[in-house]
């Protein structure tokens, strides 16, 4: 018993000194240490690591533009979570149905919640999670080389002679990111991402699993809530 | 008669010779009949203390004025003086640290007030009901007697005095009832509740957690035992004052009072020690005008106690005989000095003729300021209006509406509706009908939109509590009172926008708030203006009233 708690005891404290708190780093830090630039699957992606990676590239592209990056608010991130959970099975498509959907309670919940500006806001996109790139594409269930069994281009006629195909590839976390912030960008009608009203951002990321289907092309449904303090610019007295 | 006039008059021409008191630093002349302090007074330029008691001729208005003119005076006594009302010149007396004018039927403490660096204050028997809202900047006051007055009850004058920083001693005597806000004096040391004649003290009482002495001597309603259970709490406890004619035993549960090392037992009728009182860490045990029914019993009891050094007794029937134990004993027959000498018939004459009272032509001040918030729990929404200050004739405004002439900066927020953002309303709540002083609580709260708050106003205040992005409304009411956490409910979407509406109101209502702050101390000026003129009239009918009190005296 006693060695079992040992080992238990051992287990945990590893357990906690691998985790990675990626909203310690700055997004600079953060790329530069080349954590996001391994690929990710769909048997084999690290949650934390894709909201993180997403979260910099957000900050990445606000900084290019001259604005000052979000700070990571853990409050908000329990409740982009909590919103998630209750959206898990909707779609996507339509940010603006999602963000209404929650409109009425956003800022209720974040106080709940511990956060203590006055100005929420949420953004809902859906964004590819291979780099397919609008071309044309088929799906080959008897090659197995990839786990996802899509491909570039048509499906190679029995006659041709090279019946070998380009496998459509998964995106880096990095790459995937910026993907996302692009789309953020075109969706986001009111610059929320941009706007410098804001000052903290959490965002969730999940895999949309009516989208993991034969020739389906998969996607990643993604949640952002942004926060902010509606008295920042009045001067203190 | 004719030969004790002429002696008292003799006696005040020989105390005034300006000979003897032309170098003086120190006075005495109380209770000479001088109507007139002489003109050269006012040369005594290294007079420090002066005492006139029980001159209740004397000239108010005069004697303030050549009086204001000694640059050292640092102590003033003017008790008994039949004085009836404090001229403003009082704010004068920059030197000041020491005022005594006990028992003087006054009512009311001029703004000027605000002016002095008082260190002492007696104002005992008199007639107060509200302290100034000026009496919070007497920052350096250590020592305060508000003994038999009508306002000792108020929640409003505590908070008052809890705004002074260095009060350390508080005198309350012939209490009929305490506020509790007294609990929010958390640097007082000593309490001095002796006569009082309430059953039960506040519990609030547990809060001071720096009290060091406290005095119930006197009060014979007083339930001794739960007394004690209030301050077992007050771990600083060294000193305790009990006793009256009725007490013939020491409470058993005294021995929870461990910090305790000095009792002093007044006027009892004692019997046997309880058991528990060996527990105590007694260094000083005084009895004064005690009897004792099993006096060599008792004193043995005593004699075992270990800490005890000294037993004194003072007027004490004692045989010689029954005090052959070891401790050191200190018999003394020193009849102690009555702490008061009551001065009731010139408040009761002041208090009988009040609807005669010179009444100031202009209401330029009045210190009370009603606000009225009205809440609505369902919507989460807040509607304030006051009663302003300054002599406006309006009533019952809309806090943020068009008419606000006294607060004009909150103009800025017309028409906006302010949502709670507090964390609990009903908490809130609770607090504003615990300083309502109107208000009936039970009924405020059954019902869903009352007026519930009726103050004293120092000030409104917006400012941002920009952690919480929230604003607070503060309501002053001496320290640290009402704070209403608030956010206008705007329609506004764009988070820019928003921000930049807050930044542009907030700006505009600093503006104002300045501008009004200035005009405000005009006003205070010429108010001060017509209150000299109205100091007159008061100087007339107390002349009147002296008049009366010295009639009902020969009486």
């Amino acid at each position: 018993m006693g060695t079992f708690c040992f080992v238990l005891t051992i287990a945990l404290c590893l357990s906690f000194t691998t985790e990675h708190n990626y909203y310690e780093q700055s997004f600079e830090e953060f790329f530069a240490s080349g954590v996001a630039d391994k690929e990710f699957t769909l048997a084999d992606t690290d949650p934390e690591l894709l909201n993180a990676a997403v979260f910099h590239a957000v900050n990445e592209m606000r900084s290019q533009k001259g604005k000052l990056p979000f700070q990571y608010s853990p409050e908000l991130q329990k409740l982009v979570n909590v919103y998630l959970s209750k959206v898990e099975n909707k779609s996507f498509i339509s940010g603006e149905a999602i963000r209404k959907k929650f409109a009425k309670s956003i800022l209720k919940d974040a106080k709940e919640r511990g956060f203590k500006g006055t100005l929420v806001d949420l953004n809902a996109l859906q964004s590819q999670a291979i780099s397919y790139n609008n071309k044309i594409f088929f799906y080959n269930k008897k090659d197995i080389s990839t786990d996802l069994h899509l491909f570039y281009g048509e499906r190679p006629a029995k006659t041709d002679k090279n019946q070998e195909r380009e496998a459509i590839p998964f995106y880096t976390y990095k790459t995937f990111a910026e993907n996302a912030v692009a789309q953020l960008l075109k969706l986001d009608e009111e610059n929320k991402v941009t706007s410098k009203a804001y000052k903290f951002s959490a965002c969730v990321l999940q895999w949309d699993y009516n989208s993991l289907y034969k020739s389906r092309i998969p996607q990643i449904k993604m949640l952002q809530i942004v926060g902010g303090f509606q008295t920042d610019l009045i001067k203190e007295n | 008669m004719i030969f004790i006039f002429c002696a008292v008059l003799s006696q005040a021409q020989d105390a005034l010779d300006y000979a003897k008191i032309r170098d003086a630093q120190e006075l005495d002349l109380s209770n000479l009949d001088i109507d007139t302090l002489p003109s050269y007074i006012s040369s005594c330029s290294r007079l420090k203390r002066i005492n006139l008691n029980g001159n209740r001729k004397l000239k108010v208005i005069d004697t303030f004025k050549k009086l204001a003119k000694l640059p050292h005076l640092e102590v003033l006594q003017l008790d008994y003086c039949n004085l009836f009302f404090l001229p403003a010149s009082i704010g004068e007396f920059r030197a000041l640290k020491v005022l005594s004018i006990e028992g003087n039927g006054i009512a009311y403490l001029p703004l000027t007030f605000r002016d002095l660096s008082l260190q002492e204050l007696n104002v005992a028997s008199n007639r107060i009901d509200s302290l100034n809202i000026g009496f919070s900047s007497l920052r350096h006051l250590h020592t305060f007697n508000f003994s038999n007055n009508e306002g000792l009850s108020r929640d409003y004058n505590m908070d008052l005095l809890a705004t002074l920083p260095l009060l350390h001693t508080l005198i309350l005597q012939e209490s009929k009832s305490l506020s509790s806000s007294i609990g929010k004096l958390r640097a007082l040391e000593n309490l001095d509740l002796a006569r009082s004649t309430m059953k039960i003290l506040p519990s609030a009482i547990s809060q001071l957690l720096t009290l060091k002495s406290i005095d119930v001597r006197g009060s014979s309603d007083l339930d001794v035992s739960a007394f004690i259970e209030t301050i077992a709490p007050l771990k600083q406890l060294r000193a305790l004052r009990i006793g009256d004619a009725k007490m013939t035993i020491v409470p058993f549960n005294v021995s929870k009072l461990k910090s305790l090392r000095d009792l002093r037992i007044y006027r009892a009728a004692l019997g046997r020690l309880p058991v528990s009182f060996k527990e105590l860490t007694l260094q000083n045990i005084h009895f004064v005008n005690c009897s004792f029914s099993a006096a060599s019993d008792f004193f043995s009891e005593l004699d075992k106690m270990t800490s005890l050094q000294l037993i004194y007794l003072e007027e004490c029937a004692v045989a010689a005989d029954q005090l052959h134990i070891k401790k050191q004993i200190v018999n003394t027959n020193v009849l102690e000095q009555s702490a008061l000498v009551f001065n009731t018939n010139f408040n009761e004459i002041a208090k009988n003729h009040r609807g005669e009272t010179p009444v100031m032509d202009y209401d330029l001040l009045t210190s009370k300021v009603t606000l009225t918030i009205k809440k609505q729990v369902t919507k989460k929404r807040f509607y304030f209006a006051l009663e302003p200050q300054y002599g406006y004739t309006e009533k019952y405004l809309d806090l943020f509406g068009d008419k606000i002439k006294a607060y004009p900066e909150l103009k800025v927020y017309k028409g906006i509706q302010w949502e709670y953002t507090g964390d609990e309303m009903d908490p809130d709540l609770l607090k504003m009908y615990a300083l309502s002083e109107k208000t009936d609580k039970e009924k405020a709260k059954k019902k869903s939109t009352v007026e519930i708050y009726v103050l004293n106003l120092q000030d409104i205040l917006i400012y941002p509590e920009k952690e919480e992005d929230t604003y607070v409304l503060a309501f002053s009411r001496g320290f640290d009172t009402l704070k209403i956490k608030a956010l206008p409910a705007l329609s506004l979407l764009d988070a820019k926008k928003i921000q930049k509406w807050h930044k542009s109101k907030y700006e505009n209502y600093l503006q104002q708030r300045i501008k009004r702050e200035e005009k405000w101390l005009q006003l205070d000026t010429k108010y001060l203006m017509v209150y000299e003129k109205h100091e007159i009239k008061l100087e007339d009918y107390r002349t009147q009233l002296n008049e009366l009190y010295y009639h009902a005296k020969e009486k």
